[in-house]
């Protein structure tokens, strides 16, 4: 946002970065044996649906094209749209690469086709005795943050652990820095 | 690949001929203070510190004396969440949260920057609107902070509030003045002076005022992808102000600058040129543009 911008009240929607999704492939090794956080088989990504035609167009391609992927790779593939209109693409899948290439998939077809600007978030299940990580990709930032929700009803999330993930995961993974930036997804379907 | 609807280059070049028009007043203006000499320096910085706090203070003032109250993700999660997805969507920082125990349906921002900003809403606006009505109407708040317009309402308005000083004080200036003619003279110039800048500029800041809020929903179709959602909720909320009781409406006058829509909407063309806001019906109008320009953009 330029002062330029800001002065003439211009508004541009950063655009999203999808590459920094693939560092994922590798960091999994370091969550699951030094940390103990175990692949969920759940993923997916989350955006903002437009109103137009063409993001429509866009929508449709990318979900036929996820689906056909997953049907390769034996994953399960849902939509679903939540209650502030949110739409999300659900994966399922045992294979942790397979998810990651999917939810990048998804995000690259969406900025291909010229909706990249909907993309929220992309979100990554990983469970440790009972308890659920969810690994959260902000495509505007590029950049991973994590949240461990305790209690959905209460707003509650484990910032200790969160906070002993973010210093052991931050060398391996582009990091939020900024953690007034770790939104919490709640009730999320992933 | 499908580029994001761009800006608004009317409404830019027209922007920016407002804020080069009030420039040109403000020079005439500091060039007529200049001439007259010495004895306007301690006004000026008078009325400097005074914005100045009222800026920096901007929204701590505007939330106390509105009866806002900052609400925790706990006590408005809807709310919460849908600031916090707007927040990352648009790459800001995440505003406070507040909410007017009123009935009456309104949202405005504060704040001197996106760092220190507000968003704060009414009860009323809650329980009228759907989600993604409510989603537009915290994007148009977001594009306020996110173009600064605190900040630049703020500026825009400092030479005219020190010509409306001069005014209210001619008396007291005019005794200053000193007895030789020659003063009293520079205090006459400097007093019609003030009253020219001051229309012109009341004029100009108005018309400014009304291009922000122009600029504010274009910014709010980009970030939900949904101009529809916006002007659906900006009927909803100007039906039900119209059958306000008067006595809510004084009580809200002073703060039409920072609200979506004024409590206070007249009707014929003069009262559109003394507004803050657009009429209702020119900004339906423009956001049925923008649904148009978002469909035509192959």
């Amino acid at each position: 946002m330029s002062f330029l911008d800001a002065l003439l009240g211009r508004t541009r929607v950063p655009p999203a970065r999808t590459e920094p999704l693939f560092t994922l492939s590798t960091a999994v090794i370091t969550l699951e044996s030094d940390l103990g956080w175990h692949p969920g088989g759940r993923a997916g990504v989350v955006l903002r649906p437009a109103a137009d035609s063409l993001y429509a167009g866009a929508q449709e391609e990318t979900r036929e094209l996820v689906s056909l992927a997953a049907q390769e790779m034996a994953s399960g593939v849902e939509v679903k749209k939540d209650e502030f209109g949110y739409q999300w693409l659900l994966f399922a899948d045992r294979d942790w690469e397979d998810l990651v290439a999917l939810a990048h998939m998804a995000g690259q077809n969406l900025k291909e086709n010229g909706a990249g600007d909907r993309l929220l978030a992309a979100v990554f299940r990983l469970e440790k005795e009972g308890q659920v990580l969810y690994l959260i990709f902000s495509y505007k930032r590029g950049a991973f943050y994590p949240f461990i929700p305790v209690n959905d009803r209460e707003k509650q999330r484990d910032n200790a652990n969160e906070m002993r993930l973010a210093a052991l995961m931050e060398r391996e993974l582009p990091w939020e820095k900024d953690m007034a930036r770790w939104y919490p997804l709640w009730g999320c379907p992933v | 690949m499908r580029r994001q609807l761009g800006s608004d280059a009317g409404l830019t070049a027209r922007m920016f001929f407002t804020m080069f028009l009030l420039a040109a007043v403000y020079l005439f203006f500091l060039a007529v203070l200049w001439q007259a000499g010495v004895g306007y320096s301690g006004l000026i910085i008078f009325v400097a510190i005074m914005l100045g706090v009222q800026y920096y203070f901007s929204d701590r003032m505007v939330l106390w004396s509105m009866g806002a109250r900052e609400v925790s993700p706990r006590e408005a999660p809807e709310l919460h969440t849908l600031v916090e997805r707007l927040a990352a969507l648009a790459d800001l920082p995440k505003p406070r949260v507040a909410v007017v125990p009123t009935s009456m349906p309104n949202a405005f921002a504060t704040g001197r920057n996106p760092k220190n900003a507000v968003v704060a809403v009414t009860r009323g606006i809650m329980e009228r609107l759907t989600p993604p009505e409510l989603e537009a109407v915290l994007a148009h708040e977001m594009s306020h902070i996110r173009n600064r317009d605190m900040t630049v309402l703020t500026l825009a308005s400092f030479f005219a509030t020190v010509a409306s000083f001069i005014m209210q004080n001619f008396f007291y200036f005019g005794a200053f003045g000193g007895r030789d003619r020659e003063g009293s003279n520079n205090t006459m110039i400097v007093y019609l002076a003030s009253m020219v800048v001051w229309v012109i500029s009341f004029f100009l800041i108005r018309a400014l005022s009304r291009y922000r809020e122009f600029a504010a929903d274009r910014g709010a179709a980009i970030l939900t992808g949904s101009p529809g959602q916006l002007a659906s909720a900006l009927v909803k909320i100007s039906g039900s102000m119209a059958r306000i009781p008067q006595r809510d409406l004084r009580q809200a006058e002073a703060f039409n600058a920072f609200f979506i829509i004024p409590a206070a909407a007249g009707g014929n063309s003069l009262m559109e040129l003394l507004s803050t806001h657009p009429s209702l019906q020119r900004r339906l109008d423009y956001l049925r543009r923008l649904e148009r320009e978002m469909e035509d953009r192959r």
